[in-house]
């Protein structure tokens, strides 16, 4: 990638904005999935793969920012 | 936007030869794995059997986890998913820089955006099959999706009231198929272009340390992409293939025996 790339601020700061929300997201399924499994730990075999799921839709808003980069 | 794409023409279309290539070395890989892991299988397992058998496992737990015994009819496709995935995902963490191309350079195949897009359109084309395999022509009813619920036993001026103010979840059930192989794409596409770019902007950074820990994260991320990928699949198909009439053994004992298993295989395939 050697041909010079210019952004304007608009689209790192609309990355910025967008990494908010998930990152709250996240933060509160993995508090959710934390303390599940401190109140029963048996639990934490299925509910590891639902986390990551639920992980994987969430992220997508912050990717949904990260496109914004190339429009 | 510059290529770091090797573009050759196809039958008037481009095509991505570095990507091809990653994808046929992941291919290679896969098929050569499995033959190994495959050749002597025996009732008294040897260690690579027990390993082989530990993969296949863990994939029966992602589709018994939400399809119980009905998921062995997809498992092969979700597990085929999840471990090409993986493969290719795993492919961009090697030093590749190292294999001079004429245009562009290796990297992970799902770093380019159409190896997700056709693996999202596969997904698409597997909830179709399955749904309306288990289901038939009522397939096309869940687009119908809250109506029939909440009209169930109400008057007709009622019935007609949720129809005025709910058609257009009718709308938001059609654009469903659109956005779940989009999301799925842009989902693993993101992850793993962004893993590329995090290890060459670590990499200017510094030399040393700094781009080992961002690969340890990638490393990690390729996993967890993989996993979420095949999760996803697999929550798709079983929700869209889920006959609500009857479903009298979907949550049985999870070992079951392989004659068992293999019965049922064949009675759904």
């Amino acid at each position: 990638m050697e041909a010079a790339t210019t952004y304007t601020i608009g689209g790192p700061l609309a990355m910025a904005i967008a990494t908010i929300g998930p990152g709250i997201g996240i933060g509160l399924a993995a508090a959710a999935f934390f303390n599940a499994t401190a109140r029963q730990p048996e639990v934490r075999g299925p509910l590891q793969g639902v986390f990551f799921a639920a992980a994987g839709l969430i992220e997508l808003m912050a990717l949904l920012g990260f496109i914004t980069l190339f429009l | 936007m510059q290529s770091h794409f090797w573009e050759a023409p196809l039958f008037g279309m481009p095509v991505h030869v570095n990507t091809l290539i990653m994808v046929a070395v992941a291919l290679v890989i896969l098929l050569s794995l499995t033959k190994l892991l495959t050749a002597s299988l025996s009732i008294r397992p040897g260690r690579l059997q027990i390993f082989a058998e530990m993969l296949y496992d863990f994939c029966r737990s992602i589709t018994f986890s939400s399809a119980g015994k009905r998921g062995d009819a997809f498992l092969y496709y979700v597990g085929s998913v999840f471990f090409f995935v993986l493969t290719c995902n795993l492919l961009g963490q090697f030093p590749l820089k190292i294999f001079e191309l004429p245009h562009g350079e290796l990297m992970a195949p799902t770093g380019d955006i159409n190896v997700p897009a056709g693996l999202a359109l596969g997904t698409v084309v597997m909830y179709f099959f399955f749904g309306l395999k288990a289901k038939g022509l009522k397939y096309f009813k869940h687009y119908l999706s809250p109506l029939p619920d909440l009209m169930a036993g109400q008057s007709l001026p009622v019935k007609i009231t949720y129809a005025t103010f709910f058609w257009p979840f009718i709308l938001l059930n059609i654009a469903e198929d659109l956005t779940r192989p989009g999301s799925l794409m842009i989902r693993l596409f993101c992850n793993i272009f962004v893993g590329e770019i995090l290890t060459g902007v670590a990499h200017s950074a510094s030399h040393y340390l700094l781009p080992i820990a961002v690969m340890g994260i990638e490393l990690f991320v390729a996993v967890v992409q993989a996993y979420i990928f095949a999760m996803l699949t697999n929550i798709y198909i079983s929700l869209l293939s889920e006959d609500h009439d009857h479903h009298e053994d979907d949550h049985e004992a999870y070992h079951v025996s392989p004659a068992e298993a293999h019965a049922s295989s064949l009675a759904v395939a």
